[in-house]
């Protein structure tokens, strides 16, 4: 049971984009990336700004 | 073998039930039918829509390769092109294609009766909805995740890629206004409706502040506190109701909302997206799906009996919600639910830079659609539970059944729907109205409907808060749309006006981003102004335009697809968009020429502006009302141009596929 729960958890928090910062760190890290590393902050307004600057919702 | 012959009559029972179902909703006559009977029939559509229609085209038409690289793959790059899970994907693009659309557009069109609606769902979406929105994200996938317009440029040419763009620009503004006058309709006279939608304002703030600044990126628990507070902000509106001082703060007539509404849309898209847009946007997601699964499930429980007539006499056009007859105008009035252009923009936009497999485009593209149609079936039944009389009474606009409640009570029992003042009286007063006459737009009926059917299920005592917690849910996400479609407009104008004055171009230079927001915002602004003084409530007006703008953006789509497989010797094959693709050409034809030359006064803007002049030159207009009767003249002109040049754009990219799909050689 717990283990369905924590399932959905993380579905919904994948869905909603809350694990978005955690998903980015993983790959910097892996990526051994040579960009500067964001700040939380300065990453959740870059990515609303990359979202929200085409056609994404509908009527 | 067994499994496969008891999967096959598994599917022949479905198919028997499916048929049970259909043919008791398009058979009944003058008794009662469950609403059941609704869902039943659309599941039992869908699955089998989905499980044959669906992997026949993927199968045989579009050739589906599952080995193949996607572009979320093979340009991976995680910030564009990022593979995700198909699950993920479903729910970003059904939140992104499922707007209030679904919702307003299914509960004008019950003036019909249920059945012509419930037809055009179900048929449209499977055969038309469904089939545009899965070979638009399979075409845009096989060219790397290109637009709309990118690929119409590319298919048909300049000519199809910039009536796109233009037609994309002109559905937007009409959208926009059109949204903005359900929105203020809603709100017309209703202090705890406008207190609560005005609350949302500083709860979303309060949410992009918390999201940024106090826990950053931590959506969940954000949504959570924000939907909480919307809950108070509901309970807190009845409380501002019953305050003598505070309800007059709140208390406004349509023209003072629609400039609040246009005042909003201004501010929303020059503040920052981490502000407002984005936390109301969480919010909104939220609650739509929070409220639909809950309606589903009560509808479900409760197996409301519905007592809309399957037809009423207003197919023949004299319908007192929106003038016109029932056919062309229901395939106009129910856009989104049977077939949209504007989820095109959708699919070929981010969703076919997220998936990775080709296997997962009919869940995706045909599926996401199937299950808005679902909410326009629910939306529909919502507001066929009613009493006609009482669907009738709050959805005639002052023009048609006059101002005085009594004449109105008069003219809707004259149609044959029996509904009392006292009737009226009672129901505004369970809502917590002081009235629900002439409340157009179909919000406030729809939010009738969702109440009765919650109090029901949950407890009639708290009638009144279901209803605004329902206009609430209707006006959170209409101004998202609002939010969002203002700025995508801002952002294509900036594109347009850059390409004259470069630095107009860059998006980020705040000279720009408040000339262009203001632009756009005139552009819808002055559409939600001509809705607001119209007397006959807006939406006559309003609403057939936007259906016309957005079954052509469908037909540019469906062009697309039809010229590709043309071009690619599938010619056998161009049926699967060809005839959603020649279905929508007559209808949008026959509805444009309606619009602009039927001499009904209530179809035609030419013989509407005509009627007007007459009126001024017999001098039965007074001296105080010469003014806007003059300005209603010029809008009714300008919407006949509008529609026009609608007509020429569909028109336009038609011919021009032909042209090139027979004639030029590659």
């Amino acid at each position: 049971m717990l283990k369905i729960i924590k399932l959905i958890y993380k579905f919904l928090r994948r869905l909603s984009g809350d694990d978005l910062y955690d998903l980015y760190l993983k790959n910097h890290k892996k990526c051994a990336n040579k960009h500067k590393l964001m700040s939380k902050k300065n990453f959740y307004e870059a990515t609303l700004d990359k979202k929200w600057s085409g056609i994404k919702r509908c009527c | 073998m067994i499994k496969k012959y008891l999967k096959n009559i598994v599917w022949f029972l479905i198919a028997i039930l499916g048929a049970l179902a259909f043919s008791t909703i398009a058979l009944s006559r003058n008794e009662s039918i469950n609403a059941v009977w609704f869902i039943t029939a659309a599941i039992c559509v869908f699955m089998i829509a989905y499980r044959f229609y669906a992997s026949w085209i993927a199968a045989k038409v579009l050739v589906i390769d599952e080995h193949k690289k996607t572009p979320a793959l093979r340009l991976k790059n995680d910030k564009d092109f990022i593979p995700t899970n198909k699950w993920i994907v479903f729910g970003h693009h059904f939140a992104a294609i499922a707007g209030p659309g679904p919702l307003v557009g299914p509960t004008l069109a019950a003036q019909f009766g249920y059945l012509p609606g419930m037809l055009w769902i179900l048929i449209g979406a499977v055969l038309g909805g469904a089939v545009q929105d899965m070979t638009t994200l399979f075409f845009s996938m096989r060219r790397n995740g290109k637009s709309l317009g990118q690929m119409a440029r590319d298919e048909i040419g300049v000519i199809g890629g910039t009536a796109s763009l233009i037609g994309t620009f002109l559905i937007m503004v009409i959208l926009i206004a059109v949204l903005g006058l359900v929105v203020v309709n809603a709100m017309k006279h209703s202090p705890w409706a406008t207190s609560t939608v005005a609350a949302t304002i500083p709860i979303a703030i309060f949410i992009g502040v918390y999201l940024r600044s106090i826990r950053s990126g931590r959506v969940l628990e954000a949504s959570l506190i924000g939907f909480g507070l919307l809950l108070l902000a509901v309970f807190a509106g009845g409380l501002i109701d019953h305050s003598q001082t505070l309800r007059a703060y709140f208390d406004h007539d349509s023209l003072t909302l629609a400039w609040a509404v246009i005042f909003y849309g201004f501010a929303a898209a020059v503040l920052p997206v981490w502000l407002l847009l984005a936390p109301r946007d969480y919010l909104s997601t939220f609650v739509k799906l929070g409220t639909v699964i809950v309606l589903a499930v009560a509808i479900m429980t409760l197996q409301p009996e519905i007592k809309m007539p399957a037809l009423t006499q207003f197919t023949d056009g004299t319908g007192p919600i929106f003038g016109g007859s029932v056919f062309p105008f229901v395939f106009i009035t129910i856009a989104c639910g049977a077939i949209s252009g504007f989820h095109s923009l959708i699919a070929s936009g981010t969703t076919p830079k997220l998936l990775d497999n080709e296997k997962y485009i009919p869940m995706i593209g045909y599926g996401a659609m199937l299950l808005e149609s679902f909410v326009a079936i629910m939306a529909l039944i919502a507001a066929t539970v009613l009493e006609p009389g009482i669907f009738f009474a709050i959805n005639s606009p002052v023009g048609v059944v006059g101002a005085e409640t009594v004449g109105a009570i008069q003219k809707i029992n004259s149609w044959g729907f029996k509904v009392t003042v006292e009737e009226m009286e009672l129901l505004a007063r369970n809502m917590g109205e002081t009235s629900l006459f002439a409340r157009t737009g179909g919000a406030p009926s729809l939010a009738v409907g969702m109440a009765n059917i919650f109090g029901k299920a949950f407890g009639t005592n708290l009638l009144a808060m279901w209803y605004h917690f329902a206009i609430m849910f209707e006006a959170i996400f209409i101004l998202t749309t609002l939010d969002a479609g203002t700025r995508v407009g801002r952002f294509m104008l900036q594109d347009m006006i850059g390409n004259i004055y470069p630095k107009l171009g860059q998006t980020s230079w705040m000279p720009s981003i408040i000339l262009s927001s203001a632009i756009v915002v005139s552009c819808w602004g002055y559409f939600l102004y001509i809705g607001v003084i119209d007397p006959n409530g807006g939406v006559n007006i309003l609403w057939p335009l936007f259906g016309i703008a957005n079954q052509m953006l469908a037909a540019i789509a469906l062009s697309v697809g039809t010229g590709i497989l043309i071009k690619s010797n599938k010619l056998k094959y161009a049926w699967v968009t060809g005839l959603p693709l020649i279905w929508l050409i007559i209808v949008t034809t026959t509805a444009a020429y309606q619009k602009i030359f039927s001499q009904d006064i209530r179809v035609g803007f030419i013989a509407a502006a005509r009627d007007l002049t007459d009126k001024i030159n017999m001098g039965l207009i007074e001296d105080s009302k010469i003014s806007i009767t003059h300005q209603l003249i010029f809008n009714q002109k300008l919407d006949a141009f509008i529609t026009l040049f609608l007509l020429i754009i569909l028109w336009t990219v038609v011919v021009d596929m032909l042209r090139i799909s027979f004639f030029k050689k590659n």
